[in-house]
């Protein structure tokens, strides 16, 4: 892959239309003063989820490198279906868990590296683009990781280097975000604004006496 | 393919006779015995428990059985399983996510490695602590300093507000191990008294934690290592709830903003805008279930996709 083509991709993901959770994650990791590095932790475990991390990723990236450019092959990989560890339903790596406006943002994105890219580097994103309102149906919508495993697939990307940048891209506008969160500070950030809704059970409130404590302990 | 060590010229090293590693913790003679700071772990260091057995490791000393059950009492009675706390917060997301708990708690550990709460600010409370002279006029000279230098005197006040309940915890679990206040959490509680009267400001559970560590001969850097997973049990409550909920739901599609950048915040850099009408192409929606207000609009966009329905 051209280092431009990385460049555009990481633009592309930088944008913050397409920041998820593992943004705000790091956002959190930060916020109350811990070094960028907890923020990279936090980050690379999120982008190792699963459902839209480093394994839908590889998994994507596993399928697109052997798929031949004919749909129903296509449509047969890309079905969701239960996700084999997790057992959550309807899943298809590189598809689906994305907003209708982060969907869109994707797509666009996809179009615009499309158009960037040069014929020789962008058969299968041309294919899926040419195809995508009949993949979509079985597929889900194209998210950060799908879009990123058709760029890593027609770069001839393996799936190492695919993990190795994937993460890179990902963590790097969450670093950016949790530098920002950081200089805002805590009490900037709307910790404890959310309605909260305990579903359990609550016992009695009970109190101790502290001022009794102190004396048994000897802190007259 | 073998691998092999190689020295810094990149000349392959004889490890037996250039590469030494030293230490003093202990061995795993594996299939034998495992010796931890001179006991064998298996004979000697079971009945401990594991808060008991975690500050052994990281101090070498057995501690006083006594003081090893109130510091896991207080671990214990600050493993806060709400969700709304930011280092559970990243535990939640990482939950909802299905993210490997491995990598799921690194992440929250190491979140709570912060100025405001978490480790450092348990570090500077020690430091506090430690700072306090014993002879009362001393004392009284060195906060009047730090009153004059307008200092944050940590384990005081922010970001605690109102009462801390743990103290009464923690000195419930001092009595009940037949122990009375040593001359730290002494200190500890005359500042508290000081600032209160001064200052209206409370200490917080910083305080104590620091003074009782002070008062059982755990050094600072002990210390710091020995607290490190105290919030644990709050992270791995928190991650399992949210493990358990829809992929992906927790706080769903919500971004912490500077509230100027607002206006910015969906939009691409360069100005290029994402249209209703794209989105409608992309992934339809039912027009009641926006992006804004569905609240299970992170659920496999496949499930919900027209051949799905």
């Amino acid at each position: 892959m051209t280092c431009d083509c990385l460049q555009r991709l990481a633009q592309e993901l930088a944008e913050p239309v397409l920041f998820d959770e593992g943004v705000e994650a790091a956002r959190n990791a930060c916020v109350a003063g811990a070094p960028l590095a907890s923020a990279a932790i936090t980050a690379s475990a999120w982008y190792s989820n699963p459902l839209t991390g480093v394994p839908a990723l590889r998994h994507c990236l596993e399928l697109l490198l052997t798929l031949p450019l004919q749909l129903p092959a296509w449509q047969i990989a890309l079905a969701a279906r239960p996700h084999p560890e997790t057992r959550d339903p309807a899943v298809s790596p590189g598809f689906g868990f994305c907003s209708p406006l982060q969907a869109a943002a994707v797509l666009g994105a996809a179009q615009r590296l499309h158009r960037f890219g040069s014929d020789s580097c962008r058969s299968r994103l041309g294919f899926f683009l040419e195809h995508q309102s009949t993949i979509g149906p079985h597929s889900g919508a194209l998210n950060q990781a799908g879009l990123a495993a058709l760029v890593f697939a027609d770069h001839g990307f393996d799936l190492d280097r695919g993990e190795r940048e994937f993460l890179m891209l990902r963590i790097a506008p969450a670093l950016v975000a949790a530098a920002q969160a950081r200089r805002g500070g805590v009490r900037v950030f709307p910790f404890f604004s959310e309605e909260y809704l305990y579903e359990g059970t609550r016992p009695p409130v009970r109190k101790r006496d502290l001022e009794a404590l102190m004396h048994e302990v000897g802190l007259d | 393919m073998r691998w092999v060590l190689t020295d810094d010229r990149g000349d392959v090293a004889p490890v037996a006779a250039r590469l030494e590693l030293r230490a003093r913790a202990g061995i795993a003679l594996l299939g034998s015995q495992v010796v931890v700071h001179g006991l064998d772990l298996h004979y000697d260091c079971e009945d401990l428990g594991f808060v008991h057995y975690l500050l052994f490791c990281v101090t070498g000393r057995r501690a006083d059985p006594r003081h090893a059950r109130v510091l896991e009492r207080l671990w214990v009675s600050t493993g806060y399983p709400d969700a709304r706390i930011w280092c559970n917060r990243i535990a939640g997301y990482m939950g909802s996510a299905r993210v490997d708990p491995g990598l799921a708690m690194s992440a929250a550990v190491a979140a709570s490695n912060s100025v405001t709460y978490g480790f450092i600010a348990l570090r500077e409370a020690y430091r506090a602590q430690q700072a306090m002279p014993e002879p009362l006029p001393e004392r009284e000279r060195w906060f009047r300093q730090k009153m004059r230098e307008g200092a944050l005197i940590h384990g005081y006040g922010r970001p605690i507000h109102g009462h801390d309940e743990r103290i009464a915890a923690a000195l419930q679990s001092l009595l009940d191990a037949g122990l009375r206040a040593g001359p730290h959490l002494q200190r500890a509680f005359w500042l508290h008294r000081v600032l209160f009267d001064e200052k209206a400001i409370e200490m917080n559970i910083s305080a104590v934690w620091a003074a009782l560590a002070l008062d059982f001969g755990i050094a600072a850097s002990e210390y710091e290592q020995f607290m490190l997973l105290m919030f644990a049990p709050g992270y791995a409550a928190v991650y399992a709830d949210q493990r358990g909920r829809p992929p992906l739901s927790f706080l769903a599609g919500h971004q912490t903003h500077p509230q100027a950048s607002l206006a910015t915040a969906t939009r691409p850099l360069d100005g290029r805008e994402v249209t209703p009408a794209a989105v409608e192409r992309c992934c339809p929606v039912p027009p009641s279930r926006s992006a804004a207000s569905d609240p299970d609009r992170r659920v496999s966009a496949a499930a919900r996709s027209p051949c799905a329905e």
